[in-house]
């Protein structure tokens, strides 16, 4: 508990700067799809004016286990993903909470299988069929997400993320990266793979039954989500050394960057059916990341 | 304090989250609503947005005539919405019955049941009205945030 | 990638919408918009609460005064009181019904006077002396008097032509 770890984590890239950036970041999204779709789309606070009408709703009062259940979820989540954003090595030294890739990527998962939790305690027939689309959509995506962590893992020989930051010109980090940028819509539930909170087709998803304060968790969650994961990447592609606040500014640059490509991917298509969705991970992805995995594994440990 | 309900006043006005039944309209109403979100109108710049859940949202949107299938559910909608909460009736059907007023089947325009803030007339109502009535909405249900905070602390 | 390129376009062309909040832009002349009666014309007859499909129009005759109540929030814009205004005293205005709060803020009532009836003039009795010019006169003096109806149809396609 020192002054390196206080500061990444309430400071940068921790609470402090994750908050109002994931604000931005759903901002930009938002605006680049309205503008790809020639609408002038909204103002630039407006995930922050969403996120403080929800804590003026009154909710329901629920009772039992289910309540305190059904707000253990999202405080995980928001927990878990702020946690994980301290843990990204932007810094090329990375003191204080350095980890390694395991751990930030079972930080990475907390908030999808909290999603998928929250949907089979919601006790709401949507909320299921949502949990459950999730829950195979993600088995799927994880598949490809491992193997690609792997595959970097094994080309920089280590699991360090302070490590396995930075450039390297080595094809299996790039491939591996490519594999990383492939899942997050998946995770993030973008279009094409938007199919587990499918607005109007199974009403909200497994949120339906959320509201007031727990649902403004739900949506730090999710923006929190947008910052950890174009921040991972974006972590895998900036350059090692240099100054401090250069690392900051090309880490903020880049994941904004990414957002706007993956705007641009979700603008551009439309939603898959669960099939279809599972059939692009399970049949090109995986395969390809196998094979990715495989080579890597093949390239560092021939003799 | 006064900061607060100032910040809440103007989040809750800009940011209305809608939640649409309809209850037997013909669809031109609805048609219109959805032209709203279309490129041409777009009231995501006024930070309107369709939500699939009734608890996500602050104000119903209600059309057409109530018949006797849809009024529990409409009821059951209206009940699931948390507070505060605003509702708007678009359309002539939703405030009078229009054409269908005396039909056996038609159980009368949605006031009988559950208060309304605004009414929205047309047949169908233009878009430029219906973003009006919604703005309004907005506005009544901020100042009726307030209203009601301050009352819940005169109880005090 | 047929997509991305109309995506490109559509980033280059700008935006469509209109800058909210604005004010109505919306109607051209021909829009269907509120029923406004003249009362100098109106006679009171009811045709048009008898054709009104939604009871938007009431005509309550007692005496010698009659009102005519109209009620936007009832109304459906079609226009079949203005096609049977005998008397061309509707007219519907290309302006927005506007919004209201409480049920029945949007009636208008008008009261009015029975109207006497106004008869053609007659022209008077010619001398013998000058008998054929006066016959003349008197011929000419009828047509014109039935023309006006003739000529009512031929004014009212117009609207009806505008209405369609």
């Amino acid at each position: 508990m020192n002054l390196s770890f206080l500061i990444h984590f309430f400071l940068f890239p921790g609470l402090l700067f994750a908050i109002p950036a994931s604000w931005f970041y759903v901002w930009g999204e938002r605006k680049a799809t309205a503008r790809m779709q020639r609408r002038i789309g909204p103002p630039l606070l407006q995930p922050f004016y969403d996120f403080v009408k929800l804590f003026g709703k009154r909710t329901p009062s629920r009772h039992g286990i289910e309540a305190d259940l059904l707000l253990l979820w999202p405080a995980l989540s928001v927990l878990s993903m702020v946690s994980a954003m301290a843990m990204l090595p932007v810094f090329s030294y990375s003191q204080g909470f350095s980890g390694d890739a395991i751990l930030l990527v079972a930080l990475l998962e907390m908030p999808s299988i909290c999603f998928i939790l929250a949907g089979f305690t919601s006790g709401s027939m949507f909320a299921e069929i949502g949990a459950i689309r999730e829950a195979i959509l993600s088995v799927a995506c994880n598949v490809v997400f491992l193997l690609s962590i792997v595959t970097v893992a094994v080309t920089e020989n280590t699991f360090r993320l302070s490590d396995l930051a930075g450039v390297s010109w080595n094809p299996g980090h790039w491939i591996g990266v490519f594999g990383i940028l492939l899942c997050i819509p998946a995770k993030l539930r973008l279009n094409p793979f938007s199919t587990s909170s499918a607005e109007q087709e199974i009403y909200a998803g497994p949120l339906t039954e959320y509201a007031g304060a727990a649902l403004a968790m739900w949506e730090l969650a999710h923006g929190l989500e947008w910052v950890a994961l174009t921040g991972f990447v974006a972590t895998m592609m900036i350059p090692v050394g240099g100054w401090w606040w250069l690392h900051a500014l090309l880490f903020v640059v880049i994941s904004f960057a990414e957002v706007l490509l993956l705007s641009t991917f979700a603008a551009a298509t439309g939603r898959l059916t669960l099939e279809g969705a599972i059939r692009f991970y399970w049949r090109w992805a995986a395969i390809l990341a196998v094979l990715a995995a495989a080579a890597a594994v093949y390239v560092r440990f021939r003799p | 304090m006064n900061l607060f309900k100032r910040l809440m006043h103007r989040c809750r006005r800009k940011s209305p989250f809608l939640f649409h039944i309809n209850t037997g309209s013909c669809n031109g109403c609805d048609i219109e609503m959805v032209t709203c979100l279309s490129p041409r109108y777009d009231v995501e710049q006024l930070g309107i947005r369709l939500e699939g859940s009734p608890r996500h949202a602050d104000i119903l949107c209600i059309t057409g005539p109530v018949t006797r299938n849809t009024l529990e559910a409409v009821k059951t909608v209206y009940s699931q919405i948390c507070e505060p909460k605003a509702v708007v009736a678009l359309g002539s059907c939703s405030g009078s019955c229009n054409v269908f007023a005396g039909s056996p089947v038609i159980v009368g325009p949605i006031d009988k049941y559950i208060p309304v803030d605004v009414y929205v007339p047309g047949c169908p109502p233009h878009p430029d009205a219906i973003i009006d009535g919604i703005a309004r909405a907005a506005q009544i249900l901020a100042d009726r945030g307030v209203s009601e905070a301050a009352k819940g602390e005169a109880q005090k | 990638m047929n997509i991305f390129r109309l995506i490109f376009q559509n980033l280059c062309h700008g935006t469509v919408s209109y800058a909210l909040p604005h004010e109505h832009q919306c109607t051209s002349n021909q829009y269907r918009g509120l029923i406004v009666n003249d009362p100098t014309l109106c006679v009171g007859c009811g045709q048009c609460a008898y054709v009104c499909p939604s009871a938007a129009i009431e005509v309550k005759r007692s005496g010698d005064t009659y009102s005519w109540t109209y009620d936007a929030a009832k109304c459906a814009f079609c226009g079949r009181c203005i096609e049977r205004c005998k008397p061309h005293s509707l007219t519907m205005e290309s302006q927005l019904p506007p919004l209201y709060s409480r049920p029945d803020e949007l009636k208008v009532v008008q009261n009015m006077e029975r109207k006497k009836p106004v008869r053609p003039p007659v022209a008077p009795a010619a001398k013998p002396a000058e008998a054929p010019v006066a016959v003349k006169a008197e011929v000419a003096a009828t047509p014109t008097a039935q023309g006006v109806q003739p000529a009512a149809p031929a004014e009212a396609s117009p609207r009806k032509e505008e209405l369609a």
